[in-house]
């Protein structure tokens, strides 16, 4: 109570930091809480715009270009190498929901060829990710 | 500088190292998080069956061919009347299913596309299949 009165005037003045150190906890263990690191394809696609869609939270992502190239975790993936990396990507992901981000302009052939080798791999659930407002 | 003692005041504890640490997390989570809103259709393949295929059921049959036209029903339709001539045939038989089937070179963009709008047009039972040669 009497440490008030024997600070001396000219001593630096000392800020209270617990009650922002709180606010940055909460913060972040939000962040920590809400990270996801869904490895995402890194292909441009100009996706098709459906209206019957559902939300899918974490899924494994692979992009299929208007050129008919795949995509999964920044890297074009040959066909015959789709297999592996799913495999991995599913032990990694054991919900096995994917999404396949599809070009309109990609052919049909490759996304039903990709689709059964995704199913052989191990993944659960494909979906077709459209364009989000 | 003039440090006071107190000896028998609470001890303080010097909290900065601490807020530097959680200030360099709480940058690091926020600049790698990513809100992704993923939405999609689901087109996951049925199970492979070993039995015998179901009797024959209804179907409305669709194919799009290599140069992307619709043929719902051997007819050459426009992708804005796929979903009215589903609903008139679900009408008819309301239990019916639909078999799209797509030639290997047609694109995405007009086999999805009629995937979804047998989905609207309330099927249950939407087969997407590769051609077998016509």
């Amino acid at each position: 109570m009497s440490r008030e009165s024997r600070i001396a005037p000219e001593e630096d003045a000392e800020v209270d930091l617990t009650p922002m150190l709180d606010v940055v906890f909460i913060l972040l263990i939000f962040f920590i809480v809400t990270a996801t690191f869904v490895k995402t394809p890194g292909a441009t696609v100009e996706k098709v715009d459906l209206e019957k869609v559902v939300p899918i939270k974490d899924p494994i992502m692979v992009a299929l270009t208007s050129e008919d190239e795949i995509w999964i975790n920044r890297k074009a993936v040959k066909m015959r190498e789709v297999y592996a990396t799913m495999q991995e990507m599913v032990e990694d992901n054991p919900v096995g929901e994917a999404m396949i981000q599809v070009d309109g302009q990609s052919t049909t052939g490759v996304l039903l060829e990709l689709q059964g080798i995704m199913v052989n791999a191990g993944v659960k659930s494909i979906n077709i990710s459209t364009e989000t407002e | 500088m003039r440090r006071r003692k107190k000896p028998i005041d609470e001890a303080e504890v010097d909290m900065t190292p601490m807020l530097d640490v959680v200030f360099i997390l709480l940058i690091f989570f926020i600049v790698t998080s990513t809100f992704l809103n993923e939405r999609g259709m689901d087109l996951t393949p049925p199970p492979p069956s070993d039995g015998p295929p179901p009797p024959k059921a209804k179907a409305v049959s669709i194919y799009v061919d290599e140069s992307n036209f619709i043929q719902v029903d051997g007819r050459i339709t426009d992708i804005s009347a796929v979903r009215a001539n589903i609903e008139r045939k679900k009408a008819e038989f309301p239990d019916i299913s639909v078999v799209v089937q797509v030639h290997p070179e047609a694109k995405n963009l007009y086999a999805l596309k009629v995937v979804d709008e047998a989905r609207l047009a309330n099927i249950a039972n939407v087969a997407f299949v590769g051609s077998v040669q016509e």
